[in-house]
C-alpha cells in the first residue's frame, strides 16, 4: 500500500444558525457526522453527493480554513490543526485548493502574474524575484499557457484558459495535494475535457493526488480512482469508482447513479405527483436509526431503531446500510 | 397566423470597445411559442448568457442589440428601462448562471423571492411569504430547516442556486430563461427541478429557453435545440434530430468529448488513465473572428472553400414542421444514432 497523503478522522462541524427570538437557545446544526476519508498519494478520491451533503465543508475543513468542532485532519503526516503558525505556513505550500467560479475567483485587478504568484509571496516570504519568475514559468507551461499571458488580465480570457490560470495558481507551491471543488462545472464538454486531460497530465507527471468534489458522475468516473458517496453528512459508501457505480450498494448512491439524464434517451419520463419532493434535512445532532429512511425505497423496521454502520462489499469498498 | 412569444431575427449583440466595434452575437434567428421548449448549447464564451441577458435587457454597459427582438409581438430593443421593469421578473423571468452575483447578500432569501409577488402582483407580505414558503418547498428546501430569514451565505451551492430558481418561478413568468439551471447540483436534487419545470410548462403553459452544457439535461429537457459557436447558431432543429445527426463537426465534436462517452470505458490496473476526446485548438477571440468559418482552424473535414465565406445556415432537412439546419459546406451526413 503507498503512503496516505490525506487522512481525516472523525470530523464533526457544526454551524450555529440563528436563534429565533432572544429568549430561545441557539440551535446548531450538524453538517459533518464524523467523516473519515482516506487518500494514498498520487491518488484521485472524488466526493460526489447531495446537495447540501457537507462536500465543500469538508473540502474547507481540510484546506484549514474552517476548524472542525472535533476529528483530524492529518496531512502528509502533520495533523494541520494542531500546527503553529510558521509550521502551518510551511504544511500550506503541500496543498491547494481550486474552487468552482472560473470568473470569480480571479481578482480582476490584477494581472495573471500577480494572480498566480500570490501563493508563494504569502507562504514562501524569502523568495527573491527571479525564483519567483522561474516558478511563473514552470507552471504556465505546465498548463498550457503561453508565457505572455503573464502580463494580461483576467477578462482577457476565455474560461477555460480561466480554469488553467486557476490550476497554474494552485501548482506554483508544488504541492503534492490539490482539493478541487467543482473545478469544471462552470465549463462546457470540449473545454471541460481539456481541463481534465491536463489535471490527468499533471498528476502523471507530478504525483500529484486530488480531492476532487463535483456533481458530474462522468467526470468523476474519468479523473478519480476511488469515490466516496455522502449524505447528510456522513460517507454512505466509499470505494473503487467504476465498481461502485456500475454496482452500487447504498440505496442512495442507487438513486443517484439512476438519475442521471443520458443523451439519446428522448424525453424524460416521470411519475407526476402534486406532493412536494421529501427531503431529509441536516438535524442538530445524531438521530437514531438511517439518515436516509424518510425516503428509502427498500427501507424496514430496523432501520428506524438501529443506525447502520459502514459495512464492508469487499475489503476495499463498504456501504453504511444494514442491506448493503 | 398568431405571433410567436418571442421571436430574434437577424439579432446580434454588439460591444463597443473604444473605437472598435465586435459582435459577440451575430445574426441569430429564434422562434419561441407559449408551452415550448428550446435548448441552447456550445462553447463558453459562444454568446449564450449574452444572447438571454439581451432579452432581459440586462447587456452590459457597451453592447447594445441590432436586428429585432420582439417579445409578444412588442419590439423590446431600445425599450425604456422603466417599461423594461414592468417585464422583467413577470413576464419575462430569468435563472441566472452565476446565483452569487445574483442573490443579493444582505437580504434575506424569504424577502427575496416574495419581493416579485409584492411589486408585480400587488400581494400583501403575509401572501407573498407564504408563497415564497410553498417554493422553498417545492425546490426541495422545507421548512423548519430552511427558514424564509435565512441569508445565502448560510446556504450550500445548490440551495442558493435553488433560491434562484424559486424566485425566477415565483410570478409563473410568460417566458423563463434558464441559463445553466442545474450545475450545481446533485442529479437526484436535479431530477426535482427539472419536474418543477416540466410542472410550470404543463399548467401555465410558460416558454422554456434552457442553456445548459449538459447534453443529458438538454436532450430530456427540450423539443428543439439550436447548438452556438463563436457568436453564431451554427446547428438547429429537432432535438433529436440533432442529437442523432450532428451534421456540423463542431457539434460532433462537442458530443465525443462529453464523458458520457469513451472515457468510460474500464480501465486496467497499471495503464494510464484514458484521456477525454477535447477539441483540440481554441476558440476565435470575438475581435479576431475570420471572414469565414470560424471553426475552419479545428475542424478536421475543412476543404479549401470553408476559408473564403462564412457558411449561412443552411437547411438540410425537415421533419414535420420544424426545420434542421446547419452552417457547414460540408455538413456530416452519416448519423450518429438510431
Ligand atoms: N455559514 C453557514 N451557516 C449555516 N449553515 C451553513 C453554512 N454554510 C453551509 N451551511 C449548511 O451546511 C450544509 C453543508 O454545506 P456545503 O456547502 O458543505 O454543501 P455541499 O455538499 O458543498 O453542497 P452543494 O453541492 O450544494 O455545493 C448545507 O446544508 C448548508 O445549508
Ligand atoms: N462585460 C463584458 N465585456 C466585454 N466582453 C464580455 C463581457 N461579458 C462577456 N463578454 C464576452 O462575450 C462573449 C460571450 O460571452 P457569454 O457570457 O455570452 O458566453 P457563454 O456562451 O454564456 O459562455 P459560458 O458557457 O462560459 O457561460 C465572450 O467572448 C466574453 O468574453
Ligand atoms: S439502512 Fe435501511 S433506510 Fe438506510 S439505506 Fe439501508 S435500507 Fe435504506
Ligand atoms: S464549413 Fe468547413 S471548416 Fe467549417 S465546420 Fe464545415 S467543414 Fe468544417
Ligand atoms: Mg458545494
Ligand atoms: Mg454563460
Amino acid at each position: 500500500m503507498s503512503e496516505v497523503i490525506l487522512k481525516t478522522t472523525d470530523l464533526v462541524r457544526e454551524y450555529q444558525m440563528p436563534r429565533p427570538s432572544i429568549f430561545s437557545k441557539q440551535a446548531s446544526l450538524r453538517v459533518l457526522h464524523g467523516v473519515s476519508v482516506e487518500l494514498a498519494a498520487g491518488q484521485s478520491l472524488g466526493i460526489v453527493g447531495e446537495s447540501g451533503s457537507g462536500k465543500s465543508t469538508l473540502a474547507r475543513a481540510v484546506m484549514g480554513l474552517e476548524r472542525p468542532q472535533s476529528g483530524r485532519v492529518n496531512i502528509a503526516g502533520n495533523d494541520i490543526y494542531a500546527l503553529n503558525g510558521a509550521d502551518l505556513r510551511e504544511a500550506r505550500k503541500g496543498f491547494q485548493a481550486i474552487f468552482q467560479d472560473p470568473y470569480g475567483s480571479l481578482d480582476p485587478r490584477h494581472t495573471v502574474r500577480t494572480i498566480i504568484s500570490e501563493p508563494v509571496v504569502s507562504l514562501e516570504r524569502g523568495i527573491d524575484a527571479a525564483a519567483r519568475n522561474r516558478r511563473i514559468a514552470e507552471v504556465l507551461e505546465a498548463v498550457g499557457l503561453p508565457l505572455a499571458s503573464a502580463d494580461k488580465y483576467p477578462h482577457e480570457f476565455s474560461g477555460g484558459q480561466r480554469q488553467r490560470i486557476a490550476i497554474a495558481r494552485a501548482l506554483i507551491t508544488r504541492p503534492a495535494l490539490i482539493v478541487a471543488d467543482e473545478p469544471v462545472s462552470a465549463l462546457d464538454v470540449s473545454i471541460q475535457a481539456q481541463v481534465l486531460n491536463l489535471m490527468m497530465d499533471l498528476q502523471e507527471k507530478l504525483g500529484l493526488s486530488y480531492l476532487f468534489i463535483s456533481h458530474d458522475l462522468g467526470v468523476v468516473r474519468a479523473i478519480t480512482d476511488r469515490v466516496a458517496v455522502m449524505h447528510l453528512g456522513r460517507i454512505v459508501e466509499e470505494g473503487p469508482t467504476g465498481a461502485v457505480f456500475d454496482n452500487p450498494r447504498h440505496p442512495y448512491t442507487q438513486a443517484l447513479v439512476a438519475a442521471v439524464p443520458k443523451p439519446f434517451s428522448g424525453r424524460r419520463k416521470r411519475v407526476r405527483s402534486d406532493a412536494p419532493p421529501q427531503t431529509p434535512v441536516h438535524t442538530a445532532t445524531t438521530v437514531t436509526g438511517c439518515a436516509y429512511a424518510a425516503v428509502c425505497p427498500v427501507r424496514q423496521e430496523i432501520c428506524l431503531t438501529q443506525t447502520p454502520i459502514a459495512k464492508p462489499v469487499t475489503p476495499t469498498w463498504s456501504a453504511r446500510c444494514h442491506f448493503a | 397566423m398568431t405571433r410567436p412569444l418571442l421571436q430574434l431575427a437577424g439579432m446580434s449583440v454588439e460591444l463597443s470597445a473604444g473605437p472598435s466595434r465586435v459582435d459577440i452575437v451575430s445574426d441569430v434567428d429564434l422562434e419561441l411559442n407559449r408551452g415550448e421548449r428550446l435548448g441552447i448549447v456550445g462553447e463558453s464564451g459562444s454568446g449564450k448568457s449574452m444572447t438571454a441577458l439581451a432579452v432581459m435587457g440586462l447587456l452590459p454597459e457597451r453592447m447594445r442589440v441590432r436586428g429585432e427582438l420582439s417579445f409578444d409581438g412588442r419590439n423590446l430593443a431600445g425599450l425604456p428601462e422603466a417599461e423594461y421593469c414592468r417585464y422583467r421578473g413577470r413576464r419575462v423571468a430569468m435563472i441566472f448562471q452565476e446565483p452569487m452575483t445574483a442573490l443579493n447578500p444582505v437580504k434575506s432569501i424569504g424577502a427575496q423571492i416574495a419581493e416579485g409577488r409584492r411589486l408585480h402582483l400587488g400581494e400583501t407580505r403575509a401572501d407573498a411569504e407564504t408563497k415564497a414558503r410553498a417554493l422553498l418547498d417545492r425546490v426541495g428546501l422545507p421548512a423548519p430547516r430552511f427558514d424564509l430569514d435565512l441569508y445565502p451565505h448560510q446556504l450550500s451551492g445548490g440551495q442558493r442556486q435553488r433560491v434562484m430558481i424559486a424566485m425566477a418561478i415565483a410570478c409563473e413568468p410568460d417566458l423563463l430563461i434558464a441559463d445553466e439551471p442545474t450545475t450545481a447540483l446533485d442529479v437526484t436534487v436535479q431530477a426535482q427541478i427539472l419536474d418543477l419545470l416540466d410542472d410550470l410548462i404543463e399548467d401555465t403553459g410558460t416558454a422554456l429557453l434552457l442553456i445548459t452544457h449538459d447534453l443529458g439535461v438538454v436532450s430530456e429537457m427540450t423539443d428543439r435545440i439550436a447548438v452556438m459557436y463563436a457568436g453564431r447558431i451554427i446547428e438547429t432543429g429537432r432535438t433529436d434530430d440533432v442529437f442523432a445527426r450532428m451534421a456540423h463537426p463542431y457539434a460532433r465534436g462537442l458530443f465525443a468529448a462529453s464523458p458520457h462517452g469513451a472515457a468510460l470505458a474500464r480501465r486496467q490496473a497499471g495503464e494510464a488513465r484514458p484521456r477525454l476526446n477535447a477539441i483540440p485548438g481554441i476558440v476565435p477571440d470575438p475581435f479576431a473572428r475570420p471572414p469565414y468559418c470560424s471553426f475552419a482552424e479545428r475542424c478536421s473535414f475543412a476543404e479549401p472553400d470553408c476559408r473564403r465565406a462564412i457558411p449561412p445556415l443552411d437547411l438540410i432537412n425537415t421533419d414535420g414542421n420544424v426545420q434542421h439546419r446547419a452552417a457547414c459546406f460540408h455538413p456530416r451526413a452519416r448519423m450518429v444514432a438510431p
